[in-house]
């Protein structure tokens, strides 16, 4: 899908047989509509992966390059100078209404260098932007026709997930997708070739830039509307409730008592390394799934490997998602893994095949359990502790099965 | 959007499950894991099994356990066969068949251990092997797909939950691994592609160069071959041309992440 001057052979991961690097990570964000934040020292090339991908929306995408002292004022003149225009002459009150002005901008990427320059004021607008609003007076009115999406560049160093951090904060709340370029840094035969290409510094924009963006946003309208496998939902089901089990309960509701209060053989498994996702990242884990799912079969992914390789291609989305996300243990990542987010979530992925290997036929069981209509105990006996979680879950399942069987 | 496939999980049908789950649960202790714990490093001899502690394996460190005996009771069976023998025997923490990558993961570990002081030992582990490469075609779970165009696949841990696929151009001739020229095959076959290092492990396993086999042209319609290893007189085999409707023997291995 992509029109590249960025190069990197590095492979994010193998996907159904398929290699999948940073610009098939960032043509994934956009047909699945994910706001990606690209974190990386300067002159990593994370600036020019985003001018590549503004490349195939023509001129439905706007850049904006992030700097301390421009205001909201400013950051609205660029994206419609009506606007302004509009709200000086407060005509936004009485002759044109903001509605005829937001239908006019038809932005359907919007890529921000710098993202953390900005002012949160600013920063809020933007993130606004990704998701394909603009706020006027307290009220969001709809821009760039149903798609719209963002991607930010910035170094913000390795902390920036701490609590305490309002710009980590808003980017974990705003951003679906964070990854830390630094770790997947092109080859040395990559930077071979573009240092041999040119050795002007600069990002280069695509001289004719073409207009994919029809195409991009039919696609991405059919996979957002796809059926999920049932794996799909059950490994989500699991992110979000089986890794929050401990023996105190609920990780969640220990709050701040976790990891610390754990019982010791908790503090060195992946109970006290990491905690649950949220509903919302569990959704973008989905998405980013399946989004990687069709980039897979765009390479040549047959349907029946894609099929068979759900779990791959969840806990892969899953490890991209979530990285950055807030949800790993900081001290034990430093401790244990030499401050790789990735190698840590590595480690979690490990254990999580391992508890799906484990479960792979009592969850079988359950499920034709559901499909014979009859509840058995013993089966629902067989889910204890981190699995506990899959007695409702088969319980909010037997609707659908009964649903497949009135059909 | 909804939910699609409810009547599979993983990929295979649900259908069966119920019942050989219930049975299983008559006696639970057969449902416990039976990998042992063991924390020293290096290699083991355990009564059974060998334990080699740091196999590296598709990226990640591994301890692989290595069956005393062929699995199943010296049995043969179909690859098809062995690989549903395989899930039932990983549930259950026993051993069970590997892909190629798996063994001659496991088989370069146990060579770069081979002056190590663990040797005599080490020696013992080569012996054994050596006499199963000369007395049984022995199965893997990787399975080729060659293509009438466009690249192969292989495809590893076939039939298995975590089973995975590489898109290769894999046909070409026959050769000696210390005479091919060409990386790509033996990366996406074994995981490995220092080919003097392939070359060095199977001669010192088997005492013979090691040869590839392979469909040699493309051919006219999609087929499908079993990998599977041994060695006879002159060379040890490295064969992707294996019927899969014909039985071989398995070494029994057992691999935890570490």
């Amino acid at each position: 899908m992509s029109r590249n001057i960025y190069k990197n052979n590095t492979e994010l991961m193998n996907l159904h047989g398929q290699s999948i690097y940073m610009n098939d990570m960032v043509d994934a964000c956009l047909l699945g509509r994910l706001n990606l934040f690209l974190q990386g020292d300067t002159g990593s090339g994370k600036t020019q992966l985003a001018k590549d991908a503004m490349s195939q929306f023509g001129d439905k995408s706007l850049f904006v390059l992030g700097r301390n002292d421009m205001d909201t004022r400013e950051l609205f003149y660029q994206i419609n100078p009506q606007f302004i225009k509009g709200l000086k002459e407060g005509k936004l009150e009485k002759g044109i209404s903001p509605k005829e002005l937001t239908d006019k901008i038809n932005y359907n990427l919007t890529v921000v260098d710098e993202l953390p320059n900005c002012v949160s004021a600013v920063r809020a607008q933007l993130f606004n932007l990704f998701d394909g609003f603009i706020e006027i007076n307290g009220r969001a009115y709809p821009i760039g026709n149903g798609y719209s999406v963002g991607i930010a560049t910035g170094n913000v160093g390795q902390k920036f997930t701490e609590s305490t951090n309002e710009l980590g904060r808003a980017l974990k709340d705003r951003m679906h997708v964070i990854i830390d370029t630094d770790y997947f840094f092109p080859k040395p035969s990559d930077t071979l070739d573009i240092l041999s290409e040119s050795t002007n510094p600069r990002v280069e924009f695509t001289l004719s830039p073409e207009d994919n963006s029809a195409s991009i946003i039919e696609r991405s309208a059919r996979l957002i509307s796809q059926d999920i496998s049932l794996d799909k939902y059950l490994i989500a089901n699991y992110l979000l409730h089986g890794l929050d089990y401990c023996s105190k309960g609920s990780k969640r509701k220990m709050k701040e008592g976790w990891p610390t209060q754990l019982e010791n053989h908790e503090q060195v498994s992946d109970v006290g390394l990491v905690l649950p996702v949220s509903p919302r990242a569990a959704k973008s884990i989905l998405r980013l799934s399946q989004s990687l799912d069709e980039i897979a079969r765009s390479k040549g992914a047959s349907e029946e490997t894609i099929e068979a390789n759900a779990f791959n291609s969840v806990i892969q989305a899953y490890k991209f998602v979530s990285a950055y996300s807030g949800i790993l243990n900081e001290p034990k990542v430093q401790a244990d893994h030499e401050g790789d987010k990735y190698r840590a979530l590595d480690a979690i992925i490990a254990t999580t095949r391992t508890q799906f290997d484990d479960q792979e036929s009592n969850i079988r069981a359950g499920l034709e359990m559901l499909e014979s209509g009859k509840t058995n105990q013993k089966v629902l006996n067989l889910f204890k502790d981190r699995w506990g979680f899959m007695k409702d879950t088969l319980g909010g399942l037997a609707r659908h099965y009964g649903n497949q069987k009135s059909k | 959007m909804g939910i699609k496939n409810l009547n599979k999980f993983m990929g295979k049908p649900i259908e069966g499950s119920l019942e050989k789950v219930l049975e299983r649960n008559k006696n639970p202790n057969s449902s416990e894991p039976k990998v042992p714990q063991n924390t020293n490093l290096g290699f083991q001899s355990d009564q059974d099994f060998w334990t080699v502690d740091s196999v590296s394996y598709n990226g990640d460190l591994y301890k692989v356990d290595l069956s005393k005996k062929l699995l199943d009771d010296e049995k043969s069976h179909t690859q098809d066969e062995w690989a549903q023998f395989s899930k039932t025997a990983k549930q259950n923490g026993d051993f069970y068949v590997g892909d190629f990558p798996l063994y001659h993961s496991l088989f370069t570990a146990l060579y770069d251990l081979r002056d190590s002081q663990r040797k005599n030992e080490i020696e013992n582990v080569r012996g054994f092997l050596e006499k199963q490469f000369m007395n049984y075609w022995l199965m893997t779970l990787t399975r080729i797909k060659y293509s009438k165009k466009g690249k192969d696949t292989v495809v590893h841990n076939h039939g298995m939950s975590d089973q995975y696929e590489i898109r290769e151009e894999f046909v070409g001739q026959d050769e000696w691994v210390e005479n091919a020229t060409i990386i790509e095959p033996y990366k996406a076959l074994l995981g490995e592609d220092d080919l003097p290092k392939i070359n060095s492990v199977y001669q010192w396993l088997t005492g013979k160069k090691p040869y590839l086999y392979r469909v040699n042209s493309k051919p006219d319609k999609d087929i499908e071959t079993v990998a599977w290893f041994g060695a006879g007189s002159d060379w040890a085999v490295l064969d992707c041309n294996g019927y899969p409707s014909y039985s071989y023997h398995a070494l029994g291995v057992r691999a935890q992440k570490i």
